[in-house]
Parts: C-alpha cells; sequence; structure tokens
C-alpha cells in the first residue's frame, strides 16, 4: 500500500472553464436531441427513413438497432475488463475498472434507451415487462431485454460496492461536499472488519460479470442469427461476431478515457505506463480477433455454393453498394492493429497515441454494426422484390449522435461525482479517521 | 421446440452470473453474512429500481403521447 497515486483525485478536485463549457456544447446537443425525440413522439417513426421490408423497399431496423448493437457490445466489453480486473484484483488497473464500470452503465443505459427510441412509441415499453413472462420462453427479444437488466444491475451493484470500498478508505472530508455527501451515503453502516469481505465479494462479482459477458453477452447478436428467413442474418457466429466487436469497442472506450484523462489531470502516477501497454496487448488481441472472425462470417456468402440471397448480401458489402463503408470499416480497425503491433511502446509513451487508435477503431466497429442490421435488410430473401434503400433522416442523425454525445456527458459528470479509484497511500492515515 | 429453449437459456445461462454472486457472496471466506446481506440487498434493490423505473417510464410516455 506504499504505491503513490494521490492523481486520482485531481478530476474531483479542478472544475476548469474547459470542462464546463464541454459540459455547455453537450449539454445543448441533449437539448437539441429532446427535441428530435419529441418530434417523433408526435409524428411517429415516419419523421424516420424506416419501412417495411419488401413491398415498401425499406428497411424496419436502422441505425437505432445499429447504434444499439455498437452501445450493448461496449457494455459487454467494457464490464469483461472489469470483471477481469476485479477478479485477479489487478491493483494496477484499479483506475481502468472504475472507468470500465462508470461505462459500461451507461453504454448499457445508451443500448436501452436506443431500443425504447425504436419502439415509435415508448409507451409499449410496458407491453415487453408485462408479456416477458410468456415472452422469455421463447423470443430471443426478451432475452436480450433480460441480459440488458442483468447487465444494468450487475455494473451498478459493482460500482457501488467498489465505491463503499474505496471511500471507506478516503477522509471524505477532504473531497468537495458533493462527493462527500454520496460517500456518506455509500458508506452507511461500515465496519472497519467488513473490509475483507468487500474485497472478496468484489471478486465473486468479478467473476460473475466475466461469465455475464461471455454467456449472456452474445444475446443481441442472437437477434439476428436466429433469423432464418434473412440472409446476411441467419447463423451460428452470430453470438460470438457480436462478443468480438463488444470486446473490441468496450476495451477502446476504456484506452481512450484513460489516455484523455491522464493527458487533461497529468495523472501519469494513476495511469503509469505499463497500464497502456496492457490496454494496447488486449486492444491488439480484441483486434486481431474481431478480424477473423468477421471473415468466417463473410466467407460463407461469397463462396460460388452460397444460396442466392446470401451472395447477393455478401456481394454488396465486398464489392457493392456498401464496399467504401465496410472495407472503411475493417481498414479502421486492420491499421490501428497493425500500428499497435508495429510501434506498441514508442507510441503508448503518453496514452494519446493508444486514445486516436482506439478512436480510429470504435469508428470501425460502429460503422460496421450500421452494415450488420441494416445491409440484410435490403435483400428480401427468394421473394421478387427490388433491394431496398435506406437514408437516415435528419431526425434519425440527432437521436442518434445525440445519444453518444450524451453519454460522453453523463461520463464527464461522473468524474466530478465519484473518486476515479482506490487511494492507495492514504490507507493508513483514513483507517484511524474512518475507526 | 422453440417453446422449450427460453427456459433452459433463462435459467441455465443468463442468470449463471446471478447464482454466483449469491453463492460466493454467502458463502465466499471470509464468512460475513452482514456485509453478504448488504451487497445482495444493493443487487436486488438495483434490480426493483431498474425494472421499476422502466416501467414508471412507459406510463408516463402513455400519459403525454396523444395516441
Amino acid at each position: 500500500m506504499s504505491t503513490t497515486n494521490n492523481t486520482i483525485l485531481t478530476p474531483l478536485k479542478t472544475l476548469s472553464v474547459k470542462f464546463l463549457a464541454l459540459v455547455v456544447v453537450l449539454g445543448i446537443a441533449a437539448l437539441v436531441m429532446l427535441e428530435a425525440i419529441v418530434h417523433q413522439l408526435q409524428h411517429g417513426l415516419a419523421v424516420t427513413d424506416l419501412a417495411s421490408w419488401g413491398t415498401q423497399e425499406g428497411v424496419t431496423w436502422g441505425i437505432y438497432i445499429g447504434t444499439f448493437e455498437w452501445f450493448a457490445g461496449m457494455a459487454v466489453g467494457a464490464l469483461a475488463a472489469v470483471g477481469y480486473i476485479r477478479y485477479n484484483e489487478l491493483t494496477r488497473y484499479d483506475i481502468i475498472a472504475r472507468i470500465g464500470e462508470l461505462w459500461a452503465l451507461i453504454a448499457g443505459l445508451s443500448a436501452a434507451y436506443l431500443i425504447v427510441i425504436d419502439l415509435g412509441r415508448p409507451d409499449r415499453v410496458l407491453n415487453i415487462l408485462t408479456a416477458w413472462f410468456v415472452t422469455v420462453q421463447y423470443s430471443p427479444l426478451a432475452w436480450d431485454v433480460t441480459f440488458v437488466t442483468a447487465l444494468l444491475v450487475m455494473t451498478s451493484t459493482m460500482l457501488i460496492l467498489s465505491l463503499r470500498r474505496d471511500f471507506s478508505e478516503m477522509n471524505l472530508n477532504k473531497l468537495p461536499v458533493y462527493t462527500a455527501l454520496i460517500g456518506e451515503l455509500l458508506t452507511l453502516g461500515f465496519r472497519p472488519e467488513e473490509r475483507e469481505k468487500l474485497d472478496s465479494m468484489l471478486r465473486w462479482l468479478g467473476l460473475a460479470l466475466l461469465i455475464l459477458a461471455f454467456t449472456g453477452g452474445m444475446v443481441p447478436g442472437w437477434l439476428l442469427g436466429v433469423v432464418g428467413a434473412q440472409a446476411g442474418w441467419y447463423g451460428g457466429i452470430a453470438g460470438i461476431a457480436f462478443l468480438s466487436a463488444g470486446l473490441l469497442s468496450g476495451v477502446a472506450v476504456l484506452a481512450i478515457t484513460a489516455g484523455v484523462l491522464r493527458y487533461l489531470y497529468g495523472m501519469e502516477e494513476a495511469l503509469p505506463e505499463e497500464v497502456f501497454v496492457g490496454l494496447g496487448k488486449a486492444l491488439t488481441l480484441f483486434g486481431f480477433v474481431y478480424l477473423v472472425v468477421q471473415f468466417n462470417n463473410l466467407l460463407p456468402s461469397i463462396f460460388p455454393m452460397a444460396p442466392l440471397a446470401e451472395s447477393q448480401v455478401g456481394e454488396a458489402m465486398l464489392y457493392g453498394h456498401f464496399a467504401t463503408d465496410f472495407w472503411l470499416a475493417m481498414a479502421a480497425v486492420a491499421i490501428p492493429m497493425l500500428i499497435l503491433v508495429l510501434f506498441r511502446e514508442r507510441m503508448l509513451a503518453g496514452g494519446v497515441g493508444l486514445a486516436v487508435v482506439s478512436v480510429v477503431m470504435l469508428w470501425g466497429v460502429w460503422v460496421k454494426s450500421q452494415l450488420t442490421v441494416i445491409e440484410p435488410l435490403m435483400y428480401s430473401s427468394g421473394l421478387p422484390y427490388e433491394v431496398g434503400t435506406y437514408v437516415p433522416t435528419l431526425v434519425e442523425w440527432v437521436i442518434t449522435i445525440g445519444a453518444i454525445l450524451v453519454a460522453i456527458l453523463l461520463f464527464s459528470i461522473a468524474t466530478k461525482l465519484v473518486p476515479m479509484g482506490r487511494l492507495l497511500d492514504d490507507t493508513a492515515s483514513t483507517e484511524e479517521v474512518r475507526n | 421446440m422453440t417453446t422449450t429453449i427460453g427456459i433452459p437459456i433463462l435459467l441455465g445461462l443468463l442468470l449463471l452470473p446471478i447464482y454466483t454472486v449469491i453463492a460466493g457472496f454467502l458463502f465466499g471466506k471470509p464468512r460475513d453474512f452482514r456485509t453478504a446481506g448488504i451487497g445482495l440487498g444493493v443487487m436486488a434493490v438495483m434490480a426493483v429500481f431498474m425494472i421499476g423505473s422502466t416501467a414508471m417510464m412507459g406510463i408516463a410516455f402513455g400519459l403525454i403521447t396523444p395516441f
């Protein structure tokens, strides 16, 4: 416990003009998004370019669901990282675990929010709840609702219990008053002899999060994979494809956040280079796995023995209408991965380089998530329909980009409310205070 | 067949992490049922909060949407 990481509290104790400006800009974006939501509520999903498959030559799911898949994957990847760190008690990565807890929660909420938006009539969420006992017996959508709920419950439990432990080791009087109030609330009834048990419980929760990530974490992929009538979706690899994208985007968002925090707050002690080397290795591995899975996913559709509808979907992706988007997305993962392989130690020195390549990878996964959901819907399987079209409307763009900006806003605010990790050097003195 | 696959997936796969947490909190060492109870209580409260807030949101949207 002699490691110094006092800088972990720096985000809590500083409030710069730049930060306030960021909050204002993101707040305005949130208001614009709210206006778009009201507009959609007033006029229904007619304000989107979503339409029936087939005779209307449209797609039924668009960038709301594509971005849902991206956020849900990000939540899965972030909670897998949290689970791994907490289960193995990797003290050096403690701050990454806190960042991951916050991101898993925020990304999970954003995913759930986009599903509600896509309902058109959000009051129908009550139907999902009341019909759950029946639909869970056969519907992957009901399994997905169950998974996202479990993800939110377990992630928030991990956040609360780890904060209970971290706050118990801090002198709350030295913290801003609002943080101290949260600390008082979360350490209600805390006894010093509780700490050893809390450590053990965080390990068990970490194991449970890992299990959740690698079992339930495949469910959003099954939403597509079980649809036998839809070429481009159906297949046994959909769950794994979703999981591989999630692990990559989850770790990428942690790397971006860690890089930005280190750069903005000079957190060299709390976020040493070895942490970025570890994150870089994880990104390299997950980037490689992602590309291998994508290759496996696409190969059967472009092989000469593929059914007609399958080959139409595959060819449009590789050589046709969507080739530019597809290859850009693949390059956005492959090139950063190669850069990480070749220049890892040098570029990771400050964390900024890793943050930049992570942004590119995250964008690549986002684009491919859209293609995975939307593109197959344009090709009718075995029916004499024209190829469908889909161009997201302004409302769809505002709500989708707004969801991403609101997620960033929520995380930014969270950095000012809760400590980013465990204070390691102050333990002895604060134990006296708490006792 | 489709109506039988959901229950094994729910009980055998989706709830596996919950079983892990309950067993780990209660029987993991050191044994401390008070702290374990606090942890399980937090999880139960968060479950009620997540499902309850979703239901409340549905009801609220039902009231403000005029159709």
